[in-house]
């Protein structure tokens, strides 16, 4: 027996989390618990104006206030002040493609393009005194024509909001796989819609922040920032600052949430207060407010769909032409990454041979668009799935009768798309079997039994009750690495370093787990620190669902090293084969003779020796550090069904029952995978019947509180959720994970869509557009 | 130089012995002074810079305004600092007066029912407040202390525009009253908001009834939310529901009659137009709900 491939103990256990106690207790550091002596506070001048043009700016008064200690503007910045770096690449990997780069810059100059735009930045002793200051600055602007609509930002006669390009057309992609219109030329049926997907926000219950610490003595640099990107951060500001990487020390502590936003980098508050504390040789804390998170934290969603498919009689797909409009905002420092994902998820889980895609990148007078937990994917999923609802009813089938006839075969995987995806590499689907996992979520939801006994009988008494069943796939876990160094130390307890940040995934218990199985330990021994890059520098961060496959790998590929590592010193000194020995308890030992054994900590102990030689070549200690990059982003994929009523003199709805299956590969804790799902399912039913950024005309947000902007409840949830599996491991890494950080928003709103329909069926709704709400569905439903 | 109230304007805590001296010292520091009881709307309004009052004068102490009284003769009194979980927990209150707390409850959350208050709910003036109906359509009536001491105001005519009421400055509402209600009634608070609890409402329907000598058999009395400047009362709706036999007919033109005196606006929570439909929509349902509990 190979004693190496003992049973796995931890990973795909429910195992509570490591995290919880202290983040239960109050014990957490958050950035906002970070309080330094003299330290000082910021406030940021916004713009009122969508769009408007500065002539003049005054901060006399604001300086003459007692307790300020600074204000700059643009024009105090001198070299420091430029836009802020392309975070992903252009898109020159598509021919043709056109991409205009206009990243945000950390105080606007001489225009402001969108509501909540920085201004001015006051420093004074406290917050309260640094916001009643913005009072005191005056500026003179020159209001400009707001670009809100997409449509209306691509007319010619539209206003500009970057004065130095011809039109607001930020990029322009097409792709191609097939031949469309050959198919279309072929097809029994085609089906033409337009379909729209509006804005929401990321709404983490933990605004973002930063305190900054310029210790001048020591000529250290140290950031507390809610950033899900740590150590790229501390790449840019070291470089903007002039310093070496190892002056500046970035940490992200315990983050109440991240949701995308705050990969964002070089936000213009964590740029600009290192300038200002290395200026000041002070501390300066900022935290944002709840208003101010709404007008200046990035946003996602919005996107018009023209949409074409083409199908046989026997529905299936031939071909499928998407051409859109997706808004950038008011910059792109985030590349095309959003309309990537939208361009490789319209596809949805099916094999469609023929495919174009066109989208029109658009800048506009809003908060800019960044990834939010979906990141694109929610918009292509509810662009396929809409089209076969409707492509199903046109020719008499069932939802999952459509699907099952076009899904991705399992025998069909790895299976290229010939586009290119948000890293600019061939789309690849690795593995999965999507129609067991639709198969299962129809299981679970008793699919055929409503529909035949269940539906008829409630709609007899007079019940508007519906069902609804979509699949969807997620582009998971893309590079380009991460990396981890695993210690064990002298008391037995294992320490883990990794690089990303950590905004509540579980990453304290998920990668302890990991180790804990290859080290032989206790989970609880198993000590995680994330998001500290004077602990670990190398790395990306947290995003695009990639944690736990990257960083989890990582992880797992530095523990088979120190694994190793133990065994060699354990044969070596238990003099017999390392064949022969076992890790379990916290101790290598004889697997035949358990007594015969040495702990962890006494290993450790002897590898780092204090004096007498060592062997040429041998590393001290029982560590190893190790990295993980996939040659490509691993697929996940699932099936969500629900029931729900709707009350048709209200449009009130109430989720029955939800069903969600997933297949993300090897699931490391059901539990943590539980949050995640019931999490961003919460986003997904936001972002379907509740959460609307409303910009006017003039592009105010109208719904800037969470009083107005109504943010998903527990008691808006399903009244019973089921979680079911399906394990198709990826080929693409070892443990054969692969990511789920986003899967619980991305089909929500194309599920809510057929549900809905199908529940009002006697009013021959269709529904095209997302979100919709109590109010904007009972207008649609009586708009005569 | 820290400041202890971050977010807050600055503002003095003035806590009088007496109602007279707290009568005085509004009067005196009109415009700059405002009572507090609960402080649910108070604070959150100075935070958002709508209120800059330099003084809260905390009258939440002084004599009566914590208690609950009620008197098989006279009826129910609630003080004015009363919070809204104590209203729902009063026996008296469940027993005599239910739809008192069934409306209560509608209000945010329980953990905000632990500091608001009727009174402040009144006082507030929201055309959105949800005790507010209830209180119209029992007869409640408010006891004032003011510069001339005690008087009782009517909530007839109390409420001039949103956030607007007829109380002058030294006036405290020290707690309202209502008479003892007439054998056999019953109520129906709905509120609609756009999720399933602590929304505020976008639109609320509150009816009431008892048997009575009228061609219905029943006196009918309405109250709208959030369809109009100040709380509604649709007359018109009332004596179709009191002057008619009750059929479905009679509850649909009185459904409508709701409708067209409502004049509610369109804004970030909800448009005019469904707010109207609503209205209708949820009148009906509460009378019926309100005939089905009268039998």
């Amino acid at each position: 027996m190979d004693v190496r491939t003992m049973t796995k103990k931890y990973v795909g256990q429910r195992i509570t989390r490591n995290e919880d106690p202290r983040l239960l207790t109050g014990q957490a550091l958050f950035t906002d618990d970070v309080h330094l002596p003299g330290m000082l506070h910021a406030a940021f001048l916004r713009s009122d104006y969508a769009h408007a043009r500065i002539k003049r700016i005054d901060t006399s008064k604001a300086l003459e206030r007692p307790g300020v200690v600074a204000v700059y503007t643009a024009a105090d910045m001198g070299d420091f002040w430029k836009p802020g770096p392309l975070l992903v690449p252009p898109p020159t990997a598509v021919p043709g493609a056109v991409f205009h780069k206009r990243t945000q810059i950390p105080l606007a100059k001489d225009k402001v393009r969108h509501m909540g735009e920085p201004i001015a930045v006051v420093i004074a002793e406290s917050r309260y005194i640094a916001e009643d200051a913005l009072e005191d600055i005056e500026v003179e602007f020159e209001p400009l024509p707001a670009v809100v609509g997409l449509e209306e930002a691509l007319s010619p006669d539209a206003a500009l909001v970057h004065d130095d390009l011809e039109s607001n057309l930020a990029a322009h992609v097409i792709q191609e796989k097939g031949n469309y219109e050959e198919a279309k030329a072929k097809a029994d049926v085609i089906l033409q819609r337009r379909i729209v997907v509006d804005r929401g926000a990321a709404a983490a219950m933990e605004n973002r922040g930063v305190v900054v610490n310029w210790d001048d003595k020591a000529q250290e640099l140290t950031v507390w920032d809610t950033t899900q990107a740590p150590i790229p951060l501390r790449n840019g500001l070291a470089a903007m600052l002039g310093l070496s990487e190892h002056q500046v020390r970035v940490i992200a502590p315990f983050v109440g949430g991240g949701f995308g936003p705050k990969i964002m980098m070089f936000q213009p508050e964590e740029v600009l207060l290192p300038w200002a504390s290395m200026r000041l040789k002070r501390p300066i804390k900022w935290i944002e407010d709840r208003r101010e998170n709404f007008l200046a934290t990035t946003q996602e969603r919005g996107q018009i769909h023209d949409v074409e498919i083409a199908l046989t009689k026997d529905g299936r797909i031939l071909g499928l032409k998407d051409v859109f409009i997706h808004d950038t905002g008011a910059y792109d420092p985030y590349g095309m990454t959003v309309p990537l994902n939208t361009q490789c998820h319209a596809v949805g889980a099916y094999d469609i041979a023929n495919y174009y895609t066109e989208v029109k990148m658009v800048f506009t007078n809003k908060m800019i668009v960044t990834p939010v937990r979906g990141a694109g994917r929610p918009q292509g999923i509810f662009v396929i799935e809409r089209m076969l609802d409707l492509a199903a009813k046109e020719l008499g089938l069932s939802p999952i009768e459509i699907r099952k006839r076009n899904f991705i075969p399992p025998d069909k995987f790895p299976y290229e798309h010939n586009i290119i995806d948000q890293a600019f590499a061939p789309l690849i689907f690795d593995s999965g079997n999507y129609p067991a996992v639709l198969e299962k979520a129809a299981a679970m939801i008793n699919y055929e039994y409503f529909v035949k006994e269940e539906q008829p009988r409630l709609r007899a008494e007079g019940k508007h009750v519906g069902i609804g069943i979509v699949s969807f796939i997620e582009t998971t876990g893309v590079g380009p690495y991460e990396g981890a160094r695993i210690t064990v130390g002298a008391s037995g307890k294992v320490n883990v370093v990794t690089g990303v940040g950590t905004q509540g995934q579980g990453h304290f218990t998920s990668f302890a787990q990991i180790v804990a199985d290859q080290l032989g330990v206790d989970v609880r021994d198993v000590h995680v620190v994330t998001g500290d890059t004077a602990q670990f520098h190398w790395g990306t961060g947290t995003f695009a669902s990639r944690g736990a496959v990257v960083a989890g790998n990582a992880i797992h590929a530095a523990a088979v090293k120190v694994r190793a590592k133990i065994l060699q010193w354990g044969s070596k000194l238990l003099d017999v084969p390392e064949e022969e020995l076992e890790l379990a308890d916290g101790k290598v030992r004889v697997a035949d003779m358990p007594e015969k054994a040495i702990s962890l900590g006494e290993l450790a102990v002897i590898a780092n020796p204090l004096r007498g030689t060592v062997e040429p070549g041998t590393e001290p200690g029982l560590e190893a550090t190790d990295y993980f990059g996939p040659q490509y982003g691993a697929t996940a994929n699932g099936a969500h069904a629900m029931i729900l009523e709707v009350d048709p003199e209200t449009m009130m709805v109430e989720i029955k029952k939800y069903v969600a299956v997933e297949d993300c590969g090897t699931v490391l804790n059901p539990l943590i995978l539980e949050g995640q799902i019931q999490g961003g399912l919460s986003m997904g039913l936001g972002n379907a019947y509740y959460e609307k950024l409303e910009y006017d005309n003039n592009g105010q947000l109208l719904n800037a509180s969470l009083m107005d902007y109504l943010l998903v409840r527990s008691t808006d949830m399903p009244k019973q959720i089921e979680l079911g599996h399906e394990e198709t491991k990826s080929p693409l890494n070892p443990i054969g994970s692969k990511g789920v950080g986003e899967a619980g928003a991305i089909p929500v709103p194309s599920l809510f869509a057929q549900a809905l329909e199908n529940a009002l069926a006697d009013y021959n709704l269709e529904i095209t557009e997302m979100p919709l709400s109590p109010n904007k569905l009972y207008e649609m439903v009586y708009k005569k | 130089m820290h400041n202890p109230r971050p977010g807050l304007p600055e503002f003095d805590y003035v806590r009088p012995a007496s109602l007279s001296e707290a009568s005085r010292f509004l009067a005196e520091h009109q415009g700059e002074a405002r009572p507090f009881m609960g402080g649910t709307d108070t604070f959150v309004r100075m935070r958002d810079g709508f209120w800059k009052e330099k003084y809260i004068v905390d009258v939440k102490r002084l004599d009566g305004m914590g208690d609950i009284t009620f008197d098989p003769s006279t009826g129910l009194t609630i003080g004015a600092a009363v919070n809204m979980n104590r209203v729902i927990d009063s026996p008296e209150v469940q027993e005599h007066y239910p739809l008192l707390a069934e409306a209560a409850k509608t209000v945010a959350s329980f953990q905000l029912r632990s500091r608001a208050t009727i009174v402040g709910n009144i006082c507030n003036a929201s055309p959105a407040g949800d005790t507010i109906g209830a209180c119209i359509v029992m007869g409640g009536v408010l006891k004032v202390h003011g510069l001339d001491g005690e008087r009782e105001v009517p909530l007839t005519g109390f409420f001039v525009g949103p956030g607007k009421t007829v109380l002058k400055p030294g006036d405290i509402v020290t707690a309202i009253r209502f008479p003892v209600l007439p054998q056999g009634h019953a109520g129906r608070y709905i509120k609609l908001g756009r999720n399933a609890l602590s929304d505020l409402a976008i639109v609320g329907v509150t009816a009431f009834a008892y048997p009575d000598d009228t061609p219905s058999g029943y006196r009918f009395k309405l109250a709208l939310a959030s369809v109009a400047p100040v709380p509604l009362v649709p007359e018109k709706a009332e004596e179709i529901l009191t002057g008619k036999p009750i059929t479905d007919e009679t509850i649909a033109e009185a459904a409508q009659a709701a409708m067209d005196a409502c004049n509610p606006i369109d804004d970030v929570r909800g448009s005019a137009r469904y707010r109207k439909y609503m209205v209708r929509n949820l009148t009906r349902r509460a009378v019926t709900d309100v005939l089905n509990r009268l039998q």
